[in-house]
């Protein structure tokens, strides 16, 4: 495989990440505009981790997971009154207080593979964990896919499950769960948490790949095309937010003469899959239809 | 007299907010939607006006106008694509990310239109002048008049005319609206497009006291005018011309004290704020007065 | 034994329920009726806990439950169903029930009485409304709740749908379940043998009725 190929492979598996971490918030009927916070948090931490303690990538990942998976939870927690636009608009906020804040955060320490730490606007440069361990960039995408893969055949063993079931009644009706007992809030903090954990692990890989990473990277933009993917995906399968992230980069900026236009053509693209698809490509009530297709057959 | 000056310069920088979040409360006020791809299609507008005077040399006098036409008519083009095809109870978040996608759409084109990061913008020319030892700017003094001219006058038309019966009809309830034979279609196309024209005055005005536009310029109206209306309190006239001047004065202050950046830190420690205890802004109403029911009829 | 004491509810300033006394006891059928805007619904939506009210409390077997969440009542046993039914439209019933398949299998007979089994299948929007307020009945009844409302079930029902619908409580009604029926038309009250009260004013009208 040509390099170019092997990176567009692995930012499309990155990113990946952050439209499920996406798309976790949509399943209990949240809008995040600020899933990029937690993919810098988690690739600040894994950047610190490796760098500075020369801690391992399993447990810098872990902690990557974990710090921002609690920074979800103290998010979801402050905003239990909010929901719909105050809730978007809340997330973006809290998303663009993290990125300012990187800009006054400076910790660097002089290594012999160069500053390394924290610098401000500078970014954090010289993470230097995929020249010291020798992983050549097929082996990365290897750890990435499989990362990625893993999470979704979790997620998909997880559809089924009471706990998923209940999330999505109380993202469609509140007032439905509450009648049969079951409580909003706990679903609520535990998606929100969960979702920024898994876009935490997923920074953590990016902090790896790229070598450097820099407050302007985690902009709103990145917030913009992890929600579009999840959105135009649909909320049906965790294979949804794939279909987004294929249509994006696979399509858009892997076509050289399209490349140019890309975010021209994705944000027509999205509106106008919204008014063909209003849920999303693979809707709930898609999926609904194709499971009592599938009953039919084996009852007949 | 310090604390004077910056409190001065803090709440005439604010009149642009104003200004911007005067356009924000009126699509809020009579669709209940959030039009987030606002800022960037003030800034796609003035950057066809930019290009077209370019290509054709004209005068500040007929530059104004053209401003005004690309900025409502790139505003429309967000309702008939985003909104329109998003009318029913279920389209109110769908709209929503689509506005949001858009953003990005309106972003890049702008930015293809302005290939120079920063680009000159046409100037009124008015001057500073001091009173007593403070300074005021001349350009900004206009500023706040004009917001809060147009913020009066919005009030009277929505509560005096019969146009703004029509409109706080559509905002009561469409669906009666339209019953009571209202078009409702039309309504909503006219109000993006006036929600245009002043979000171009107000692009117009904040440009030209900054005699440049960037591509940012997109990202800082949506941020702004929205800070703004949710201090101020949503879909309120008065609120959103309020909570510009409020916004504008605690960022002079701050950003005085700790340093630049502390000017944008503030603008969401305070969204985050309001929205944490006050989530219907400082002057609109509490939104969730039963905490159990939220809202929502059963 | 569920009561509800002197409740109090404003809305926009305005009183709709004024001083509202009522016990419930284990096992028995109250009918609540009163014309529109009386104040049923919220009389209702606060013994379920879905709204607070200003005054009073709700005393679930001694236990003082006002400021308790809907979620909290509806594990407690105090369930409830919606004047305009609430379905999730991207979903077959089956799964709307919300439970297990075991917990189906055990009920088959209660199912087919509301001649749901052809319907487990169908969207909300193919099932004709008799069904689909049965089965808001069902949702609630396969937990086994001690206290269960009706808002409004004749709404958009004609009198031979009622008759079935009061056959199918009776029916599956267990004697130890307290049965509430909120609304402005007697003849289900009547058929399921309810003691009626009216509500008038934000009152009762027959003061503090122990039913």
């Amino acid at each position: 495989m040509s390099l170019y190929f092997v990176t567009i492979l692995t930012n499309m598996t990155l990113i990946s990440f952050i439209a499920i971490s996406a798309y976790l918030i949509l399943i209990v009927g949240e809008v995040s505009f600020g899933q990029q916070a937690f993919f810098g948090i988690g690739a600040y931490i894994t950047a610190t981790l490796t760098t500075l303690l020369g801690l391992d990538i399993v447990i810098a990942l872990f902690f990557s997971f974990m710090v921002s998976a609690s920074f979800a939870l103290v998010l979801s927690v402050l905003t239990i009154r909010l929901s719909g636009f105050y809730f978007a608009v809340a997330s973006l906020s809290f998303a663009e207080l993290f990125r300012l804040s990187l800009y006054k955060i400076e910790y660097t320490v002089e290594t012999n593979s160069g500053t390394v730490g924290p610098n401000g606007p500078e970014g954090f440069q010289n993470i230097r964990w995929i020249f010291e361990n020798n992983v050549s960039p097929d082996n990365f995408l290897v750890i990435a896919v499989s990362s990625l893969l893993a999470l979704i055949i979790l997620l998909i063993f997880m559809e089924n499950s009471k706990l998923f079931k209940n999330a999505r009644l109380v993202g469609k009706d509140q007032i439905v769960a509450q009648s049969i007992g079951i409580r909003p809030f706990f679903y609520r903090v535990g998606f929100i948490t969960l979702a920024g954990g898994v876009a935490g692990f997923g920074g953590g890989l990016f902090a790896l790949f790229n070598t450097y990473i820099e407050p302007s990277m985690f902009g709103i933009m990145l917030g913009v095309h992890g929600l579009a993917y999840s959105i135009i995906g649909g909320l049906g399968y965790p294979l949804g937010p794939l279909i987004g992230v294929f249509i994006d980069i696979g399509l858009l900026e892997s076509v050289r003469f399209l490349s140019e236009y890309r975010m021209i053509l994705f944000g027509g693209l999205v509106a106008a899959i919204l008014i063909i698809f209003p849920e999303g490509i693979i809707s709930p009530r898609l999926i609904s239809r194709i499971k009592r297709k599938l009953v039919k057959k084996t009852n007949a | 007299m310090e604390y004077i000056q910056i409190s001065i310069d803090g709440i005439l920088y604010g009149s642009s907010y104003s200004l911007i979040a005067l356009g924000f409360s009126l699509v809020f006020g009579v669709m209940r939607r959030i039009n987030l791809a606002y800022g960037s299609s003030l800034l796609l507008g003035v950057a066809i006006a930019l290009w077209v005077e370019n290509e054709l040399n004209i005068s500040i006098i007929f530059f104004i106008p053209i401003v005004l036409f690309f900025c409502s008519m790139s505003n429309l083009y967000v309702e008939r694509f985003c909104f329109a095809p998003h009318n029913t109870k279920a389209g109110v978040v769908v709209s929503m990310i689509s506005s949001f996608a858009i953003w990005m759409q309106l972003d890049e084109i702008s930015s293809q239109l302005l290939p120079d990061r920063t680009h000159s913008f046409p100037s009124l020319q008015i001057s500073t002048f001091e009173v007593g030892g403070l300074f005021f700017r001349g350009d900004q003094i206009l500023n706040i008049f004009i917001a809060f001219f147009i913020s009066a006058i919005l009030f009277l038309a929505v509560y005096k005319t019969k146009y703004g019966i029509v409109l706080r009809a559509v905002a009561n309830s469409a669906d009666t609206a339209k019953l009571m034979g209202c078009n409702t279609k039309l309504v909503n196309s006219l109000t993006f497009i006036l929600a245009g024209v002043l979000g171009g005055i107000a692009a117009f005005l904040v440009l030209s006291t900054e005699s440049q536009v960037t591509p940012l310029f997109g990202f800082w109206c949506t941020v702004k005018g929205l800070v703004a209306m949710m201090i101020g309190g949503l879909g309120s006239l008065t609120g959103a011309f309020w909570g510009g001047l409020l916004l504008g004065l605690l960022e002079a202050h701050f950003s005085y004290h700790f340093g630049p950046v502390f000017r944008e830190i503030t603008t969401f420690s305070i969204l985050l704020i309001v929205l944490i205890i006050r989530p219907g802004g400082l002057m609109g109403v509490n939104i969730y007065k039963d905490l159990k029911s939220r809202d929502e009829r059963i | 034994m569920l009561e509800l004491k002197g409740l109090k509810k404003l809305f926009k300033g305005i009183s709709v329920l004024n001083g509202v006394d009522i016990s419930i006891q284990q096992g028995t059928k109250i009918g609540l009726s009163g014309g529109n805007g009386t104040g049923k619904s919220t009389l209702l939506n606060i013994a379920t806990g879905f709204l607070t009210p200003e005054e009073g409390a709700i005393i679930l077997n001694g236990d003082n439950i006002t400021h308790f969440e809907a979620w909290k009542f509806a594990r407690l046993g105090v369930k409830r169903t919606f004047q305009k039914v609430r379905f999730n439209e991207a979903l077959i019933l089956k799964e709307q029930l919300h439970t297990s398949d075991a917990i189906i299998k055990r009920n088959l007979d209660m199912l087919k009485d509301a001649g749901l089994i052809d319907y487990l299948y169908a969207f909300p929007n193919e099932v004709p409304l008799p069904i689909l307020r049965k089965v808001e009945v069902i949702r609630a009844l396969l937990e086994r709740p001690r206290y269960l409302f009706l808002d409004e079930p004749s709404a958009g029902m004609a009198a031979t749908d009622l008759h079935d619908f009061g056959e199918f409580l009776k029916e599956h009604l267990d004697a130890d379940i307290s049965l509430v029926v909120v609304e402005h038309r007697l003849e289900l009250m009547k058929k399921i043998d309810a003691n009626i009260i009216e509500l008038r004013d934000g009152k009762l009208d027959n003061g503090n009725i122990i039913a």
